[in-house]
């Protein structure tokens, strides 16, 4: 059974003074219990919209989905699930207040809730701060205090808008252990980012969504590896493969990519054509510049 | 009810130097009355506790209309309508708030009126008349202003509010349908009155109606509208 599943969801936002717009068309997506799945696109994407339509913030225009078996909106399924917005907001009180008011809003009793919240503060370096007021705290403060607020009740399932947007490198590391950690006791991560490095980390599986469609999906592995070349240098010889890409000529050499599954046959083209194959040089693309192709529809789009 | 408890408190925390300085007021205005030397003049001190019941009510209507519009503003209401609370204990939260808040300055304005008026029994059963009916008052109007918060904006939300709190205040005559008038009559007069138990329970079932009204409509609401 799916944790979190999208099934042809439409958002459209109208106003009075201004013209309407789709956030989300026909969007679909599912989310299995055990991974981490990446939301990645653009901004104006609808990253946003989708997570707030999957805690029940904003009713879809169309379509259906369900959050942990229930319909969206439900609040027993809201209960199970850990939830970070884009920009947290809370009432000032200290950071362990803060944290056992939100565990208690999920039906958190004591002691379990007082334990929670401090081991919580601990494993996002705020133990020391734990009695400060959340209103004195710096934006990264409150992005720690906001990813520690989303594991009180111990979910089943986290939706994080921006875990580690405004984080120093420890912290994003302390971030990243901890859902790693959630992942390896069979907890499922729904994750939006423009850290596009985290997503290549820790992400089983990567959905890409631009203007409100899911453009490309597949796992980090396959998505990484799809988009590996081969760049080839060879001299003595005009025939090259259909396929080749970006050539370079200088002096009697020539250079050349081809994607990786062709390597071997363009090798044989150039032997038979008597050319001298003089380098073979493996080019993998970082999950940035498969981000990039896909948004600019270079990548071969593979859909969900 | 947890839920309900914990968001009244926070409405409560957000506007506790308001409830500070409204706790103030009434004895600051006994203040300007009493006089060690010579008796208090009681039409003095009615006209003194109509206005003050006039602010409480007018208070608790400007809160409730805000309250939803200054949550959205501040990106609190994503933190809390996110997690297990559904839309309805999110209203109760606020009209207990707006209670406890009008509850609170009732006592205060109680507590001054036997200040200058002296704690005999009837004094002490005009009080609690004053806490009572001001108790119910607030939660009545609160849960009016947030009935129309949730599908307007807080400014008209107020002033529609307070037309429908205040108006039939100045015409002579109750309505049954409209126990504030019945209830305010009461807080406000110093000849010694009995609970008007009816309208408290009116103002009560209607509470509840004004809930169960707005909460399927707040239900169908977007929260955090995010155009990105």
């Amino acid at each position: 059974m799916p944790v979190l599943e999208f099934e042809h969801v439409s958002k459209r936002y109208r106003s009075p003074f201004r013209d309407e717009r789709w956030a989300l068309r026909d969007f679909s997506l599912r989310l299995d219990a055990g991974e981490i799945v990446g939301f990645l696109g653009p901004n104006g994407a609808g990253k946003t919209t989708a997570i707030n339509i999957a805690v029940g913030l904003v009713h879809a225009t169309s379509g259906s989905g369900t959050l942990l078996g229930k319909e969206f909106g439900e609040v027993s399924a809201r209960r199970r699930v850990g939830f970070l917005p884009e920009s947290p907001a809370y009432y000032h009180r200290s950071a362990r207040a803060t944290l056992k008011v939100c565990g208690a809003l999920n039906g958190v009793r004591e002691p379990e809730l007082s334990q929670r919240a401090s081991q919580l503060l601990a494993a996002v370096g705020l133990k020391d701060e734990a009695e400060r007021n959340v209103g004195k705290f710096s934006r990264g403060m409150l992005q720690r205090v906001g990813v520690a607020q989303a594991f009180i009740n111990d979910p089943d399932l986290l939706i994080l808008d921006e875990p580690t947007s405004a984080l120093d490198p420890i912290s994003r590391m302390h971030i990243r252990q901890l859902l790693l950690d959630a992942r390896n006791r069979g907890k499922s991560v729904f994750l939006s980012s423009h850290q596009l490095s985290e997503i290549e980390l820790i992400c089983d599986r990567i959905f890409f969504v631009q203007a409100g469609r899911v453009v490309a999906a597949g796992s980090t592995g396959e998505l990484l590896r799809s988009s590996e070349a081969c760049e080839i240098t060879v001299s003595n010889t005009n025939g090259l493969p259909a396929s080749a890409v970006d050539i370079q000529r200088q002096a009697d050499q020539t250079t050349f990519t081809i994607p990786v599954s062709e390597q071997r046959a363009a090798i044989e083209q150039i032997w038979a054509a008597g050319g001298t194959l003089i380098s073979v040089a493996r080019k993998t693309k970082s999950l940035e510049e498969v981000f990039i192709d896909v948004m600019n529809g270079n990548s071969g789009e593979r859909t969900p | 009810m947890r839920a309900v408890l914990l968001l009244a408190g926070s409405f409560i925390r957000q506007n506790r130097w308001l409830m500070l300085a409204f706790v103030g007021w009434p004895f600051l205005m006994s203040a300007f009355e009493w006089s060690p030397h010579h008796a208090v003049n009681l039409e003095d001190v009615n006209a003194i506790l109509q206005q003050e019941v006039f602010y409480g009510l007018a208070i608790a209507d400007f809160l409730a209309s805000a309250a939803i519009y200054n949550e959205k503003r501040s990106r609190r209401i994503a933190g809390v309508l996110s997690k297990g609370v559904s839309r309805a204990q999110y209203l109760l939260g606020l009209i207990a708030g707006s209670a406890v808040f009008g509850g609170v300055y009732f006592v205060a304005i109680a507590a001054s009126v036997m200040w200058l008026l002296g704690s005999s029994s009837s004094e002490l059963h005009r009080a609690a008349v004053l806490m009572i009916c001001g108790i119910v008052a607030s939660g009545w109007v609160a849960a009016l202003a947030v009935l129309f918060s949730v599908v307007l904006h807080p400014i008209l939300a107020a002033a529609i509010a307070g037309i429908i709190v205040f108006a039939p205040l100045a015409m002579t005559g109750d309505s049954i349908f409209l126990p504030l008038t019945v209830l305010v009559r009461g807080m406000t007069s110093l000849s010694a009155r009995d609970f008007e138990w009816p309208s408290i329970l009116i103002a009560l079932v209607e509470t509840a109606i004004f809930l169960l009204v707005g909460s399927p409509l707040f239900q169908r609401s977007d929260v955090a509208v995010n155009l990105e």
